[in-house]
Parts: C-alpha cells; sequence; structure tokens
C-alpha cells in the first residue's frame, strides 16, 4: 500500500523491461533501460552530491528523458524533486532557489545559473551510465512531502506546493480514472513537466507501464504529427489554447492526424462551450476529456466533452473519491445549487496537497479541516456537475451586482467572428467596478458596434461590458493560461484605463440617442437614485439649485400626465410627440424667480439622459410641459405630486428599459461647428 | 523582389509586429524553445499578412523559424513558388 511511485515503476520494469517507456524524438527507452539509469544515477546523486532522504533538489524540467531518470532517481533516494520551468530566467531561479534552499540544482543547459550547489541535469545522468542495482539504499520520503510544484498564487508570488507520497498516489489513480488511461497506451505530452497537468500524466504513465512520448511543446504542429504517427500515440494531453494553433497549422489536416488518438485529454483550462462543439464534431472517433484540475489537487473533475453534450458549459464532476462542497460565508461547508449559492470551490479526498512549504498562513487558507479549499467559485446541479463563475478574486462587483466574468464571456464568444474573448473588473466611478471586455477576432470584417449591441441585447445590463478592447491576442502564461492580472495591467498601461472614467463619459455622449419605446419592466430605485444624483450634480446659474426634481413611477399619475399633454398639446401650439409608455417621469421644475430656470433644468436633463443610458436604460426629453405651465389641470397634477406653487414645470424626462440594442446615435451635422483661431 | 529586400522586410514587420520579443537573442531560437505557440501564430499571421501567402503546414517547421534570415528564405522559397 505505501508503495511510491519510483517503487510502482522500477516493478513494471522488472515486470516488461522490453516495453517502451519514453520517447523522445527518436530515441526510445524501454522500462529497463530507464530503470538501469534511474539506479545508476541515484548512486551517482548519492556519491556526488551526498543526496540524502528529504533533501530538496530543483531541477529543470526538461522534455527529455533526462528529466525522467533524474526525477526517478531522486525519488529513489527519498529526496524532494523540485521542477522547474526550463526556461527559467537566472534572476527567478536565484529567487526560487533561496525560497526552498536545495542541497542541488540539476540546471538545464543553457541556464546561466551558476553556484556551487549546481550540476548539469544532463551530465549528470548521462555520466552516471546504467547500472540494475543500486548500492545507494531506496528509501521512503519524508511522510509530508515527496515531491513539490511551483504554483503562482494570485499575489504573483510563486509557492511550493508540497506533495506527499499518499497525496501523489491518490492524484495518479484520479488521472488514470478520470481518462480511463490503459496500460496500452501511448500518451504524448507536448506540456511542460513542472507544471501539475504533464507531471501528472507522467505518473499515470509510469505507474501503469504504459509509454510517454515527449515533445517540446505543442508550437510546431507538424511535430505532433511526427510524433502521433512514428510512436502510434493513442493520447495527448495538452492545454485548450493548443487546439487552435495546431487547427490553424494543420488546416484540412487536422482532422485526420488528431482522429487518429484514443482520446485527448484538455487540461488547465476549460474550452470554450462553442469549441467543445466543435472539436467533438470534427473528432468523431477520439474521447475528448477537459479537466480541471491544480497543483494543490492534481486533476480532481473531469467532464467527457464527447459523452456528455448537455453539461459543456460544466467542468464535469468529481471524479470517485473525491467530494465537492463550496465554503459558505459562515465558514461551513455545504452543497450549492445554483449560481447564487455558488461559493469558493472545496474538495475533499486523498489527492489533497500537505500544504505551501513555509508558508503557514497561506497553507491554513487552503486547507481547513478535511477541505481544500481553492479560489474558484462554483456550484453544482442536480446530476453533480459542477460550474464555475470565475476566480473568487475577479467576480466584478457592479454596484451591488455580482457579474461572473464567464457569464459575460460565454455571451460574447456567441458572437460570430470572435475568436477569444475575457472580461475583467475595472474601477468605475459610478458603480464601483465595471465589466471591460477584451476580445480577439477570427480576422476578415468586425463590425465592433454590431458585436456591442449583441452583447447588450443578450447581457443582463449589470453585464453589460463599459468598455470594449480588442487586442491581437489575449494575454497568456506558459501553459496558455489567460493571465488576467496581465490583462488589467494592459488596462491601467493603456490611454482607456488612465481616462476610463473620462472616456466612459465621452462613450455615453456619443452612443445616447432618444428611446421612446420601452419595455414593460421598472426600473430600479437605485438607479432612479443614481440618475436624479446626476440631476442635482449638473451646474446651475449662480450655483442657486432652485430646481425640484419629482421622481414618478405611479402609473396613474404618469397616465394622467400622458392624457393631458396630448389632449391639450396642439391648443398651446405645439407637439407631445414620442410619450410611449415609460416606466419611471421626472418631472424637472424650477422656481419662477429664478431667471435661468428653463437652462439650469435643460444641463440637469442632459446629466439625467446620459446616466440612464450609461446604466443600460433608455429616456427622451419631452417639453411640452413647458407650453403649458399655468394650465389648470397641469397645475392639479403638480399640486398633486406635491411642487412648490412658486415653480414652473419646464421637462419631463420619460424613462425605461431598452426594447432595442439599436444604439446607432442619428446622425448629426458637423457644419455647425466653426472655428475660429 | 531581391533576397536582401525580403530580408529587410522580414526583419522590419517582426521588430514592428513584435517589439517585445528579442530575435537575436539565439540563432537557433526555434530549436531551443523560445518560440512558445502565441510567438509562433504572431510570427506566422504577420508573415502570411505581409506577403500574401499562406504558409502550408508542412513548412512549419523548427528549421525554418529559426531566425529572421530563415524565415526571410522560406518567404523567398514561397514567393518563388507561388509565381
Amino acid at each position: 500500500m505505501n508503495r511510491r511511485l519510483v517503487d510502482t515503476f522500477l516493478f513494471n520494469a522488472g515486470a516488461h523491461p522490453e516495453k517502451a517507456c519514453v520517447c523522445c524524438g527518436d530515441a526510445v527507452l524501454d522500462y529497463g533501460d530507464v530503470a538501469g539509469q534511474v539506479l545508476a544515477c541515484a548512486n551517482a546523486l548519492r556519491e556526488r552530491f551526498d543526496i540524502r532522504r528529504g533533501d530538496n533538489v530543483v531541477m529543470s524540467a526538461v522534455s527529455s528523458p533526462d528529466y525522467v531518470i533524474a526525477f526517478l532517481a531522486v525519488q529513489y533516494l527519498g529526496a524532494v524533486t523540485i521542477p522547474v520551468d526550463k526556461l527559467v530566467k537566472p534572476d527567478a531561479l536565484g529567487k526560487l532557489v533561496e525560497y526552498v534552499n536545495p542541497k542541488l540544482v540539476l540546471a538545464g543547459g543553457s541556464c546561466g545559473y551558476s553556484g556551487d550547489r549546481v550540476a548539469s541535469l544532463r551530465e549528470t545522468v548521462r555520466g552516471a551510465g546504467s547500472g540494475r542495482i543500486s548500492s545507494a539504499p531506496a528509501e521512503m520520503a519524508d511522510p509530508d512531502v515527496a515531491e513539490m510544484l511551483f504554483t503562482t498564487g494570485t499575489t504573483g508570488t510563486p509557492k511550493a506546493v508540497m506533495l506527499a507520497n499518499g497525496g501523489i498516489r491518490e492524484i495518479t489513480r484520479n488521472t488514470i480514472a478520470g481518462i480511463g488511461m490503459r496500460a496500452d497506451d501511448v500518451v504524448l505530452i507536448p506540456l511542460p513537466l513542472n507544471h501539475s497537468v504533464g507531471m501528472r500524466v507522467l505518473r499515470s504513465v509510469l505507474t501503469l507501464g504504459a509509454t510517454a512520448v515527449l515533445q517540446d511543446g505543442f508550437a510546431f504542429a507538424k511535430e505532433l504529427e511526427v510524433n502521433i504517427v512514428k510512436h502510434g500515440c493513442t493520447g495527448l494531453v495538452c492545454v485548450p489554447t493548443s487546439i487552435e494553433v495546431l487547427r490553424q497549422q494543420m488546416q484540412s489536416k487536422f482532422a485526420e492526424v488528431l482522429g487518429r488518438l484514443r482520446y485527448i485529454e484538455l487540461g488547465a483550462g476549460s474550452l470554450s462551450i462553442p469549441m467543445k462543439r466543435k472539436i467533438v464534431e470534427e473528432l468523431p472517433g477520439t474521447i475528448v476529456y477537459n479537466t480541471w484540475g491544480s497543483s494543490e489537487t492534481g486533476g480532481a473533475i473531469f467532464l467527457n466533452v464527447t459523452e456528455h453534450q448537455d453539461k459543456l458549459g460544466s467542468l464535469g464532476k468529481p471524479v470517485n473519491g473525491v467530494e465537492f462542497a463550496v465554503l459558505r460565508p459562515d465558514g461551513t461547508f455545504g452543497p450549492a445549487g445554483d449560481p447564487a449559492s455558488a461559493g469558493r470551490m472545496s474538495l475533499k479526498g486523498g489527492m489533497r496537497m500537505s500544504g505551501y512549504y513555509n508558508l503557514p498562513d497561506e497553507t491554513s487558507n487552503a486547507l481547513r479541516g478535511e477541505w481544500l479549499v481553492t479560489n474558484d467559485l462554483a456550484y453544482s446541479d442536480s446530476d453533480g456537475f459542477i460550474y464555475m463563475l470565475g476566480r473568487a478574486d475577479d467576480i466584478i462587483n457592479v454596484g451591488g451586482e455580482k457579474v461572473a466574468p464567464v457569464e459575460v464571456e460565454n455571451i460574447a464568444i456567441g458572437f460570430e467572428g470572435v475568436r477569444e474573448c475575457a472580461c475583467i473588473g475595472v474601477a468605475d466611478p459610478l458603480t464601483g467596478q465595471a465589466p471591460v471586455l477584451f476580445y480577439a477576432t477570427e480576422g476578415g470584417d468586425f463590425s465592433e458596434s454590431d458585436f456591442k449591441a449583441f452583447v447588450a441585447q443578450k447581457a443582463e445590463r449589470h453585464q453589460v461590458p463599459r468598455c470594449y478592447v480588442r487586442v491581437d491576442s489575449l494575454p497568456r502564461n506558459r501553459m496558455s493560461k489567460l493571465d488576467r492580472k496581465a490583462l488589467r495591467r494592459m488596462w491601467e498601461d493603456s490611454a482607456a484605463g488612465e481616462a476610463s472614467s473620462r472616456n466612459a463619459a465621452i462613450e455615453a455622449i456619443l452612443t445616447r440617442k432618444s428611446i421612446r419605446d420601452f419595455a414593460d419592466e421598472a426600473i430600479s430605485k437605485e438607479d432612479l437614485e443614481t440618475i436624479v444624483k446626476c440631476g442635482i450634480h449638473a451646474p446651475s446659474a449662480h450655483n442657486m439649485q432652485t430646481w425640484r426634481f419629482t421622481v414618478i413611477t405611479n402609473a396613474d399619475v404618469i397616465a394622467r400626465l400622458k392624457d393631458i399633454l396630448a389632449r391639450k398639446a396642439k391648443s398651446y401650439k405645439t407637439v407631445c410627440y414620442g410619450f410611449n409608455n415609460p416606466s419611471a417621469v421626472i418631472l424637472v421644475t424650477n422656481d419662477r424667480r429664478n431667471r435661468n430656470a428653463a437652462q439650469d433644468c435643460a444641463c440637469a436633463a442632459e446629466n439625467m439622459m446620459l446616466a440612464a443610458h450609461s446604466l443600460g436604460l433608455g429616456s427622451v426629453w419631452n417639453n411640452a410641459i413647458s407650453y403649458m405651465q399655468e394650465d389648470e389641470e397641469v397645475r392639479q397634477v403638480l399640486e398633486a405630486v406635491g411642487v412648490p406653487a412658486q415653480h414652473l414645470p419646464w421637462l419631463l424626462l420619460l424613462m425605461g428599459h431598452r426594447t432595442t440594442a439599436d444604439l446607432k446615435s442619428p446622425q448629426r451635422r458637423e457644419d455647425v461647428i466653426k472655428w475660429v483661431v | 523582389m531581391e533576397t536582401s529586400e525580403i530580408e529587410a522586410r522580414v526583419s522590419r514587420l517582426l521588430k514592428e509586429e513584435l517589439p517585445e520579443f528579442d530575435f537575436n537573442q539565439s540563432e537557433t531560437l526555434a530549436e531551443d524553445g523560445l518560440l512558445d505557440s502565441l510567438t509562433l501564430t504572431r510570427i506566422i499571421s504577420a508573415l502570411s499578412m505581409e506577403f500574401g501567402f499562406v504558409i502550408p503546414y508542412d513548412d512549419i517547421t523548427r528549421s525554418n523559424f529559426n531566425s529572421p534570415a530563415t524565415m526571410a528564405a522560406l518567404v523567398a522559397r514561397l514567393l518563388q513558388e507561388e509565381a
């Protein structure tokens, strides 16, 4: 039961030494070859560097058999493997070394890092040769830590995730069960081996006695084809963005090449729903999985995309042995059956990490009782499928309304021509935060105004992006995972971000138009308060502020006003056009002694129309009432709604929810502008 | 188009389209694993748009993308084949 990964590997090597273990390029190393080199390398590590149980060994995660051999050799000695990116810069590596204080750094060829504890990974492995017996004793690792993986937390500071033998065994079991991996699988791994996904698949292969094909990245699609054909790959593990890269390069060969595979597992991110549909259509004979996992848990939630066409919006279901709950606001754990009760996703099971190395606060924040608390907001449906709303930190608070970026992204990606998009929350003077959408197109003609209209029509009002930013492609990290922090930096750095409030105002001014037909839906009290607040912030002559704003939502009063204006307009030699079905009316009046009454009211009216427009509402100015300021019936209504007798009515603002997303402003005359310079 | 002209255009294009990427850090950029998939995708689309061709799948190899010079050679060959 206590068998370590390396023990299982050596057992497999004894049972079928001739079977291919690791392939890379033209090289094929069988289990016997690899085991011999592992034992020899373990000897060398003990003799040359005195590596012993519990020692930390940092190693460059090159995609080659050397790395696999060194990894297993360190494990054999009961020491702790700590892989780092093969392209890590010397400064960054220096910081990591300072943090985990390794006894040895097995560096890649051109890493440029030097020190007294550094040796070349390649030379250490190749120089050790091969032996069937090790003179160095096999030792059990420390019960708490056999491996460490670096993960970047929300602060951007790397944390070393400690995994114990027991946890690693469970992570391996989960991947094998979740994907249905088999001993006869030949799995292509073009992912970096210092990350959770690549490592858990490699461990699963070695545990099953299957074959791993290592490849340095997926940038060159042709290399995938060569490997798949040459080594007869049956499985591929990759990241979601790789699919589009492969498709673009392979074009018509995409389905033919990838269709040779029994399965494809996509980890470290979700494929969008249209992309899931598309790939299943293109590859009818290949099972496609999309896995949710983390360094802290390994792959834990698996979605068989091919089988569950009705659950494409979900992450899938936790594999057997993994339990799901959410952390509730009161600190307890329980189920969440709908988006409203979503909370931080928490998982229970043997696959949990042991903690973050030397970071007690971060550890106690993540490990609570038997649960591991993630930073992902999630809930589950009645069939046990889990849905993620985004990172807890990414949720956007728009004037108290919570907007999950994924909700906006799922709408936006539905517009034809949008290749990828991402939504973040940015500071907004009016609503605290507001969504901003970054998007990239597939090229060709693209109408941003049609796109905006499409989103505005499908999205809830508070979900509508305040600003759209078109980019060539979204920023991603080495695992091709969307980098929301980079987006936030882009926003802050951009002129748009710096002057976001001004630009939002200009945007509102340039896109506002009169709306006369409204949906049968009330405007919220908060919105009306915001709108009228914008009204009182308008300038008034000599700052008199003698105006009054009467907010009317009472349908009877609105109907009465409408009736009077429509009936009497002609006799007052005016028209009352477009008074249709507003759900709210703001009556603006001013003291009859104020000589600037009309101008003040007009300024306030424009402020309020812009505010309404910014909030996704429609409005129109109706000034028929200014023609009948002393009309008896009008005065009766004014009195009934509490307007002082010395006040004259200047205008009505009619407002409501828009029924149309068409926000094309009418043509403006440019010839009215004259310059005197 | 002269080879030198193509080389100049490729260099200028790469500098414009990927200003943050140091194309001089190695003469074997692709073989050293320095081109990730997104960088390569941007290079491919920049070249395709600039010269008006689709780079065939079989030509998207490490040896063709090791340096601005090898990319220019690829462009020259594709332009010639087209002509």
